[in-house]
């Protein structure tokens, strides 16, 4: 009766980012045949141009594979891609979830990383099947024994079976496929009992509205069936079903066990959210899958048009966004020095970065991003809270009792001899070390307890240029810790222009405040009159820089008759002013903005 | 347009005896007298061709620039200046200049340039310092200077401009007022005073900004030599008429004057610019192909040097090359020739943006003592 499981396998593979995992991807859909070699564009499953250019994933990739075993069956494998990033880990979760074992991809040439880890731990926690593989052999540096070695001292899982492969040269991807069919196990459920279905992805489709990815665990869905999102009690009438392979294809049901999608008319992303539970309207299950958590932003910034009058394509363009990524909230928000503009909440500092760059690359605008801000907890005197991830929103000192801000774990791996340099970065990010150990004989795994509002500055590029991006970080949100931070503010000619305010620690205040000032003197350009640069807490100013007041700007040169040339010359200088931001008699170039949050190497 | 139908004429030499350490001008050193009058029969070619463009119109200023005119022989100058006559109409008493270096004025062929109907002269000093004109380059000293407005006055020249430089790397504050100080006392009845500009490609530009052996004096050092000079000129009687230009009443530059009054002009010869009929454009600046241009008797014009201005960009020109006057621009003017009111196509609210920098009485728009420090800024709004 339920012989159609036996034959399906639904995995995930998890590696760290540049371990080989999108290269394994496109060698097991061109072995099982799906797309044909010639076809074959690289890195199928990535197939945004930011993607493919960051080697990470952003969004999920879901295939459905035909493989003809040795054993006589055909077998269809459900490939769920998951995002590639520590911003991501409840995504990685949601797709973890829905599988029944995970191809856990660990390059031979270097051994576990703390991505690796966090993955597999989300795989432990979701009691998936691991089955480890060495990538990258046919490279001399590998080291398969000693890895090998690794994964069983590290994650304790026994991998003395762990198929050799390159998913580059296509070295071993044929035996991995068979391994597959007899390592993870075929799914369970019962396609007779009441609908229970996981969404662990979804997008937005101009015809379609979204179409949710999903897994059903229990019972059958089909065309016509009117659906509950279960956490947001929504019912929505099922108006496709079908898989991918790897382009939609409709199919008449999707049973228990398997895995594809279901467009139902519905108009946001945010409406059908990753972790829900899909079930019938009309015979609903009694309890939804556990595991469902509302995405929080962790990190908010400002964005604001680079010229005013583009408000509205920002506007147009952030709601693009939105609609096909539930864990991106946006809301508008005036700043008195950039005028008119959106606060944008981030699930990471890199997420930030994805959704800005999307910006200006799809939707050709210029925007300036403010300083990222964590959300601090606000305790006031008369024993209120209030969460504050705006600076300016800070309320008055005076009735402050105190602040929390958020801290996480992060676990730092490095080669052993990094450690020190490591160590220092830490602690000048007020981290503290609570545990370290020796992974193998050359590296190091530090957890560290650390501010979030430390880690979204600018760690992960220090990290980087100390460890010569051998370097790796995980980390996820611990809990609220009363801190001593105040409200930093930068004041050109004497005004406080508040999109460059930030809270910070009071410890590392003034070294900012000095840093700040510096780079700004040398943005700004010279004024007809001097430009006093400072910092303050409060009404005290902590660093100072000036910028000198120019003298001369005139070209007496006549170039002959050339006017032209003077034309073009002043057009320049034009276009030049015209990228500037006006604060009072201030005017400040829009990498102004960028600058002050880079990581300086040689400070 | 605005003061007469008349064109400017501007014949362009391209050719001096070294290239000054500041020049990014369209100049190359040669001596090669055959070279020399290959090109000034190429030249001549052009004044006929040209003038078979614009039979009708009077040519009422002549001006012979390089590069460094006075390179030319007596024979090759009086060659272009017989085909202008011949081919041009020229008003009764048209301005015609001719620039010099004074290491190539000599007494003889100062006189011979006044015997062919050059009116004016102007002499490129540029400074009485000879340790700065050694550092600038320049092919003369201090003696040659003396001998060359000797030898104008001695021919006749009762119209001479002397060109001065400041700003210079190594020149000081002393050096640049001792040399404001002989000019006034040489009396020539025009002072042109340009702040120099490192351009990038100079061999002075090499030497401040990637070598360092070389340090530009400061803006406020550059503005206070400007302010200095204008004081002791004007003490001295002079006008300063333009941003650059100084002159005793009466002998403002004719020809220059076309190009801040939106007046028509037509540039002959290598690279010279033109603004004749509506049209601007520019002659080819590759001599191989502004020669090949000449002898296939068409005009040394590429296509794409021929601006495609909208009447926006040309009032935007209208301002910024009017702004360079004293005088500034008449409002009144404006609106004439565009058809559109001046507050209409410009923000009212600049001349409070920079108030005390430009000055508006209700009808002339002019840049004050402190706009004229920081032009290209105020400039740069209006186009």
């Amino acid at each position: 009766m339920n012989d159609y499981r036996q034959y399906i396998r639904n995995f995930s593979i998890i590696a760290h980012i540049d371990h080989g995992k999108s290269t394994l991807a496109d060698r097991i859909i061109e072995k099982t045949g799906l797309v044909s070699k010639r076809d074959m564009r690289e890195q199928f499953l990535d197939n945004m141009d930011l993607e493919r250019e960051r080697g990470i994933t952003i969004k999920l990739q879901t295939t459905r594979l035909v493989f003809h075993s040795k054993d006589g069956n055909e077998y269809i494998f459900n490939l769920i891609d998951t995002p590639g990033h520590v911003d991501f880990t409840y995504e990685v979760s949601r797709s973890l979830a829905a599988c029944e074992g995970a191809v856990l991809v660990v390059d031979a040439t270097q051994g576990v990383e703390a991505q690796t880890l966090a993955n597999v731990y989300l795989a432990m926690d979701e009691d998936l099947e691991i089955l480890p593989v060495l990538n990258k052999i046919d490279l001399a540096s590998a080291r398969p024994e000693e890895v090998r070695e690794e994964i069983e001292d590290v994650i304790g899982i026994d991998a003395s079976e762990a198929p050799l492969i390159s998913a580059k040269e296509g070295i071993g991807i044929e035996e991995l496929l068979e391994k597959i069919v007899t390592t993870i196990p075929a799914p369970g459920g019962d396609d007779e009992n009441k609908l229970k279905a996981l969404i662990f992805d979804s997008y937005y489709d101009n015809y379609k509205g979204v179409v949710i990815y999903t897994r059903i665990f229990d019972g059958q869905v089909k065309k016509g069936d009117i659906i509950r999102l279960m956490n947001t009690g929504k019912n929505y009438e099922v108006t496709e079903v079908g898989t991918y392979s790897p382009g939609p294809v409709e199919c008449g049901k999707l049973r228990a066990g398997e895995v594809g999608y279901i467009c139902a008319s519905i108009k946001q992303v945010s409406d059908a959210r990753v972790g829900d539970t899909i079930t019938l309207a009309a015979d609903p299950t009694d309890e939804p899958l556990p595991g469902y958590k509302r995405v929080q932003s962790m990190v908010y910034c400002g964005i604001y048009p680079a010229e005013g009058e583009k408000y509205e394509n920002v506007k147009d363009a952030l709601e693009k966004l939105q609609v096909n990524d539930a864990a991106f909230h946006f809301e508008p928000e005036t700043s008195t020095a950039l005028g008119y503009g959106f606060r944008c909440g981030f699930l990471g500092l890199l997420h930030m970065e994805i959704i800005v760059e999307r910006l200006e690359r799809e939707f050709d605008l210029a925007v300036i991003t403010t300083s990222p801000s964590v959300i601090y907890k606000v305790v006031k005197t008369d024993g209120t809270v209030e969460m504050v991830q705006n600076p300016s929103n800070l309320p008055d000192p005076m009735e402050i009792d105190h602040i929390e801000e958020p801290m996480v774990k992060a676990d730092i791996m490095v080669p052993k001899e990094y450690v020190g340099s490591i160590m220092e970065i830490c602690q000048e990010r007020r981290g503290k070390l609570k545990h370290m150990e020796y992974i193998t004989e050359t590296r190091v795994n530090l957890h560290y307890d650390m501010p979030l509002n430390e880690v979204i500055y600018d760690f992960f590029d220090a990290l980087k240029s100390k460890t010569k991006g051998y370097g790796s970080l995980d980390y996820e949100f611990s809990r609220y810790e009363p801190s001593k931070v105040v409200k930093l503010d930068i004041l050109l000619n004497k005004d406080m222009v508040d999109a460059f305010s930030m809270i910070v620690h009071e410890s590392k205040a003034y070294a900012r405040g000095r840093f700040v000032c510096a780079k700004l003197k040398e943005i700004i350009p010279k004024h007809q009159f001097e430009v006093p640069i400072q910092a303050s807490i409060g009404q005290k100013i902590i660093a100072r820089e000036t910028v000198r007041a120019y003298r001369k700007d005139v070209i007496a040169k006549c170039y002959g008759g050339d006017i032209s040339r003077k034309k073009k010359l002043l057009e320049k200088q034009k276009e030049g002013k015209k990228r500037m931001r006006q604060f009072g008699t201030v005017e400040v170039p829009q990498e102004a903005f960028t600058a002050v949050l880079k990581y300086d190497d040689n400070k | 347009m605005t003061i007469t139908n008349n064109v400017g004429l501007y014949l362009h030499i391209p050719f001096c005896l070294k290239k000054c350490r500041y020049c990014d001008f369209l100049s190359f050193p040669c001596s090669d007298e055959e070279a020399l009058t290959e090109y000034t029969e190429a030249l001549v070619r052009e004044i006929r061709i040209k003038a078979s463009e614009w039979p009708y119109r009077m040519i009422d200023s002549v001006y012979i620039g390089g590069g460094t005119p006075s390179i030319l022989s007596e024979k090759n100058v009086a060659r272009i200046m017989d085909q202008v006559n011949k081919n041009f109409v020229l008003s009764d008493d048209p301005e015609i200049t001719i620039e010099c270096n004074p290491a190539t004025a000599s007494e003889e062929k100062l006189q011979a340039f006044r015997e062919m109907g050059i009116n004016r002269i102007s002499i490129g000093i540029q400074s009485w310092d000879n340790s700065v004109l050694r550092l600038m380059g320049r092919a003369h000293d201090k003696n040659d200077s003396f001998t060359a407005i000797r030898n104008a006055k001695k021919a006749g020249f009762d119209n001479i401009n002397l060109d001065l430089m400041f700003g210079i790397p190594g020149q000081t504050m002393k050096m640049w007022r001792d040399s404001i100080r002989q000019c006034i006392f040489l009396r020539p009845q025009h002072i042109s005073l340009y702040s120099l500009q490192l351009e990038e490609g100079t061999q002075f530009y090499k030497m401040v900004y990637e070598d360092h052996i070389l340090s530009e004096p400061s803006e406020m050092t550059d503005r206070k030599m400007y302010h200095d000079a204008i004081i002791m000129l004007e003490d001295a009687g002079y006008n300063l008429y333009e941003i650059s230009n100084a002159a005793l009443p009466g002998y403002e530059s004719f020809h220059n004057s076309k190009y801040w009054s939106y007046d028509d002009y037509l540039g002959l010869g290598l690279g010279a610019s033109s603004f004749i009929g509506g049209v601007r454009y520019k002659n080819c600046t590759n001599m191989l192909e502004y020669l090949d241009y000449i002898k296939k008797g068409q005009a040394p014009v590429n296509v794409d040097d021929i601006e495609k201005y909208s009447k926006r960009d040309e009032m935007g020109i209208y301002v910024f090359t009017g702004l360079r006057k004293s005088e500034g621009i008449d409002i009144k003017e404006f609106e004439k020739i565009f058809g559109t009111k001046f507050f209409s196509v410009y923000d009212p609210s600049l001349i409070n943006v920079y108030f005390g920098y430009l000055d508006f009485d209700g009808c002339r728009l002019k840049l004050t003592e402190e706009g004229r420090d920081i032009a290209n800024r105020i400039m740069s709004e209006f186009v």
